[in-house]
């Protein structure tokens, strides 16, 4: 049993290492990505490009996280907050 | 519930924890940071205070913390927990309300409708700090009531 895990275990760690080997890093970033590195600064203002990305270009993506957290808190205090008597 | 130790250097500590965390939430588009990571930190602040003075039990010594930051939590913890409710629901309309407007102002959905200022300065960014702000506020509050949801119920289990 243990050899079957260790010879998966070596075996996925293979397929990692050689699929990693032929990508080709920091090539091409793609026309949207260009787009944010160029006119980001100057379309929204802010120089932390994260923050102009999360809160400007993809902010349905944030509306959706902070609805994401809702839900969560609603569920948890759902199950877990106690009677009232 | 801990030692005395631990309860004097939480009321040192964590004053300069919500600093920080305040920081990191109003220049989220000047440094690495924003909304999301600075209201974890607040939120952890609240977990903080909760494990050292536990959810329910009530504190005699006051700290800079009870006083000022939450408006003493350990008055009522149903109190406070419906406190900090409200806060959570009126930061996300707050952002909600920054994304309607900008229909009117600028056309479309969440438009970056106020000027952007120059780059560099706490005044840039256009609508980008306010929502950092609400985010912040939300994420904090969110945290805060998670954390005590659930040591409330540990403890009432016990």
């Amino acid at each position: 049993m243990k050899v079957k895990i260790g010879f998966i275990i070596v075996l996925i760690f293979g397929i990692l290492i050689f699929s990693s080997l032929r990508l080709e890093f920091g090539n091409d970033v793609g026309i949207t990505a260009g787009m944010y590195i160029e006119k980001g600064v100057s379309e929204t203002g802010a120089v932390n490009l994260v923050s102009s990305i999360l809160a400007d270009y993809r902010v349905y993506d944030t509306v959706g996280e902070t609805i994401i957290l809702f839900i969560a808190i609603l569920g948890v205090s759902m199950i877990l907050k106690g009677d009232k008597k | 519930m801990s030692s005395r130790i631990v309860e004097t250097a939480t009321n040192i500590i964590v004053p300069f924890m919500i600093l920080f965390g305040v920081y990191i939430v109003i220049n989220g588009h000047l440094t690495p940071g924003g909304g999301f990571q600075g209201g974890v930190i607040l939120g952890s602040c609240a977990l903080l205070v909760y494990i050292v003075f536990g959810a329910k039990k009530r504190v005699k010594g006051i700290s800079i913390f009870e006083n000022i930051a939450f408006s003493n939590p350990f008055k009522s913890s149903q109190v406070f927990l419906k406190d900090i409710s409200i806060l959570e629901n009126i930061s996300a309309l707050v952002f909600l309300f920054i994304g309607l407007s900008g229909i009117i102002l600028g056309g479309f959905l969440f438009s970056n409708f106020i000027a952007r200022g120059t780059p560099g300065t706490i005044t840039s960014g256009g609508t980008i700090p306010f929502i950092n702000i609400a985010i912040g506020l939300k994420v904090a509050a969110g945290f805060a009531i998670l954390f005590f949801i659930v040591l409330e119920y540990i403890e009432r289990r016990d």
